[in-house]
């Protein structure tokens, strides 16, 4: 497999690196260049950039209007996830409570780049560890209910995971993670929760809050490199890209970045978010910074799998040859993130369990044409 | 040049290999299918005057009609859709393909397109008037259209009206009108020189056919139209038939919900919105008798004055 | 705080944008994206709360106020039951303490 030829000769690699590289696109490029954006949600961050580039002129008009689309669809999102933040401040108007805006939210609520042309599914939030139950009951009388209603599935969120069970409202059908902290408690990184609540800021009159600068970028790197899968996560990178080139506008963030990962726990995700964006997206790093983050190092041969895995799963493959490069390295990485999310007992029963179901439900997100 | 330009071993080899690009209404779409007895003969003839995308134009929706891989390849054989290389639907019946691609271009319109404001509303054309015709499946809308378009009505969309937000004009897409069920027969007894394609039994709507666009309306898809009347009809058996005004509030509540974009659309697609219920007049439809039904539509511009 | 001493307002972060046809209101919020359908009473509550800051009682007050003597003074229940509706859709919410 060359991971890094298809990396180079894939227009959408090459649109996010160096936009200006697409006006050389024949028909078919540009056409290969709107499936990966569809596929991996970034068709409005495209639309953006080029935006950015002052050339959505010169973008043929079939891809033009796909890719402006989407970027509206960007904008209902952030619109929805607005309001959504102002609802729950309803929910918990007068009990002096108070909540983190996490992942996409923050962007938006913060009006970051990274937030510009990204759609976001549901609203996460985090509220200090001792206010969980309270948040979920506030929640609860504001129209809020659970989605999942299975008993087992319920216990096992609320004894593993770091977010409740997933809550819908009744009336908007939007869906929110309530959060306790940013990693499975059976993870085999322990963040300190409490830790990250303090240092949150408060960014509006209503008491909105975020994460520090340091740890958004933390969660970022945590969420896609030992939380979540990062086969088709590419966005994800777009994230750390974005919020690396942002953040490091600002003075102290270097310096402040590094110890805050070790003082987390984090050094080994943060180190991999240094290495892949530079890798892919060509993200401008201090040299001071990276020898700093050498601490998050992990063993050669680690390291070797993960510069195998990480690109030829995050990058939509072009060809038959490298979709079974990019199945494989999906794959292990797959069984990678369940290491180590969970010790061996809970694991095995939890994928043994989730088999099992998946042999019954049918697969989600597919539907009847002529519905 | 159009499809029709082709010949039909032309045409189905392009496309079983890179594809056949064409244009349809405001977008561009590229089809490759793999070897379907029904598809390609009952395409080539209803979209027989259509544009051909030049070379070097890229499409923006590229459709794949796609066996499967395993048994359902010959065992009562299924068909996948593809946008790209992702498949939005359940497989289908491999006899059914034209109908699900038909389905599929829907989706791929009311799913991603949003550079327009869109409603689910057939939409029709006389003396630079446009006709809307908004409703949920089922309510005859499709009927009445077929039936007005062999009236002399130029046709827009039997589906979709398709409004460009900067100036509020109606932007043409005249593909194929879908008739369902009995329709189909009403259809071809009222207007016998139409000519309307096989009919395809068992599909999850029942029974479907499509009737091909008049070249006239292909011929002028890049003509816009100016809204003019906004009617909700409903096909009710032994109904009087009957005209009878909305109010505008009203008009724009029902017409917002079956827009499929107008929330996505924000306060853009408000003031869209609004603009076009502040141009039509606004009517409920119920009939049950498609004669009367289309002189009362006839009567419409008489009502309104002389066009300019 | 009891419910009733809550000061109601249009939420300062929400934008309305209005629409009449005779004596029927569409009314878009900018905040939420969504649309409602108003008949006059539910408009001049909410264009009410547009104009200052009060609690239910003061409401109430000011449309019987406006209703003739001898007037049907059943409206006054669905001024109340208006407030809550349009405090779910979030077309307006209480004040700040």
């Amino acid at each position: 497999m060359s991971g890094h030829s298809a990396v180079r000769n894939n227009p959408l690699m090459q649109v996010l690196r160096a936009p200006a590289d697409a006006l050389q696109f024949n028909a078919r490029q540009w056409e290969d260049l709107l499936w990966h954006a569809r596929i991996t949600r970034l068709s409005g961050r495209v639309w953006y950039l080029f935006e950015q580039s002052g050339m959505t002129d010169r973008v043929p008009e079939p891809i033009r209007r796909r890719l402006y689309s989407a970027f509206l669809e960007a904008e209902y999102h952030r619109r929805q996830l607005l309001w959504e933040i102002d609802r729950i401040h309803r929910a918990f108007y007068g009990s002096g409570r108070s909540f983190v805006v996490m992942k996409g939210g923050a962007y938006v609520a913060l009006g970051l780049r990274a937030a510009i042309g990204r759609p976001v599914a549901d609203v996460d939030i985090m509220v200090a560890p001792d206010a969980i139950a309270e948040a979920e009951q506030m929640l609860l009388k504001h129209g809020w209910e659970a989605v999942i209603e299975d008993a087992y599935d319920q216990r096992y969120y609320r004894r593993w995971m770091h977010e409740f069970p997933p809550l819908r409202h009744r009336v908007r059908e939007t869906e929110m993670d309530l959060h306790r902290g940013i990693l499975p408690l059976t993870s085999r990184l322990r963040t300190d929760a409490e830790s990250l609540y303090r240092m949150s800021v408060v960014l509006d009159e209503r008491g909105t809050r975020v994460f520090s600068p340091p740890d958004m970028l933390l969660h970022c790197a945590v969420h896609l490199f030992h939380d979540g899968e990062i086969r088709g996560a590419l966005r994800d990178l777009v994230d750390l890209d974005s919020l690396f080139r942002e953040f490091g506008e600002r003075t102290g963030f270097w310096a402040s970045l590094i110890p805050r990962a070790v003082e987390l726990g984090l050094q080994r995700p943060l180190f991999y978010a240094l290495r892949y964006t530079m890798r892919l997206l060509e993200t401008p790093v201090p040299q001071e910074a990276l020898h700093a983050a050498e601490i998050g190092r992990p063993a050669a041969g680690i390291l070797a799998f993960m510069d195998w895995t990480v690109p030829a799963a995050l990058v939509p493959p072009l060809s038959s040859d490298e979709a079974l490069a990019s199945s494989l390295a999906g794959f292990c990485l797959y069984m990678r993130s369940h290491w180590l999310r969970m010790p061996l007992g809970p694991l095995s029963k939890h994928l043994a369990r989730k088999s099992l179901r998946r042999l019954w439900s049918s697969e989600p997100g597919v539907r009847d044409a002529a519905g | 040049m159009i499809v029709g330009d082709l010949s039909f071993e032309e045409f189905e080899r392009a496309l079983n290999g890179p594809g056949v690009g064409l244009r349809i209404g405001p977008f561009s779409v590229r089809i490759r299918d793999g070897h379907q007895e029904l598809f390609a003969p009952t395409f080539h003839t209803l979209y027989s005057e259509f544009p051909l995308l030049p070379e070097s134009e890229p499409a923006e929706f590229r459709i794949q009609l796609r066996d499967p891989v395993g048994l359902r390849r010959w065992w009562r054989r299924q068909m996948f859709f593809r946008l790209d290389d992702s498949d939005p639907f359940y497989p289908f019946p491999a006899g059914l393909a034209y109908p699900f691609f038909e389905w599929g271009l829907n989706w791929c319109i009311y799913e991603h397109v949003h550079e327009f404001f869109v409603i689910h509303s057939a939409v029709v054309e006389k003396r630079g008037r446009a006709l809307l015709m908004s409703a949920p499946p089922g309510s005859g809308k499709s009927t009445l259209c077929a039936a007005l378009v062999n009236r002399g009505w130029r046709l827009l969309s039997d589906e979709f009206a398709i409004i460009d937000k900067t100036n509020g004009h109606l932007i043409p897409i005249p593909r194929p009108v879908g008739l369902k069920e009995q329709s189909i027969e009403i259809i071809r007894k009222f207007a016998p020189e139409s000519w309307i394609g096989p009919a395809f039994a068992d599909t999850s709507k029942g029974t479907v056919a499509h009737m091909r666009p008049p070249a006239g309306a292909v011929a002028r898809m890049n003509e816009p139209a100016l809204p003019a009347w906004l009617v909700f009809p409903t096909y009710e058996a032994n109904a009087v038939t009957a005209l009878s005004p909305v109010s505008k509030a009203s008009a724009f509540i029902t017409a917002s919900e079956n827009s499929f974009n107008y929330k996505v659309l924000g306060e853009s697609g408000f003031e869209c919105h609004a603009r076009l219920i502040d141009q039509c007049d606004c009517f409920d439809l119920k009939f049950s008798d498609l004669n009367a039904a289309l002189d009362l539509i006839e009567e419409l511009p008489a009502a309104r004055g002389s066009a300019p | 705080m009891a419910d009733n001493e809550l000061l109601w307002r249009v939420s300062p972060s929400t934008r309305l944008v209005w629409r009449r046809w005779g004596d029927e209101f569409i009314v878009f919020n900018a905040a939420s994206g969504q649309t409602h359908y108003l008949n006059a009473l539910a408009a001049r509550v909410l264009q009410y709360f547009q104009e200052q800051a009060a609690t239910a009682d003061e409401l109430v007050d000011d449309i019987r106020s406006s209703i003739p003597q001898g007037g049907d003074l059943s409206i006054l229940d669905q001024v109340r039951e208006l407030l809550t509706r349009f405090d779910s859709l979030g077309l307006i919410a209480p004040q700040n303490p």
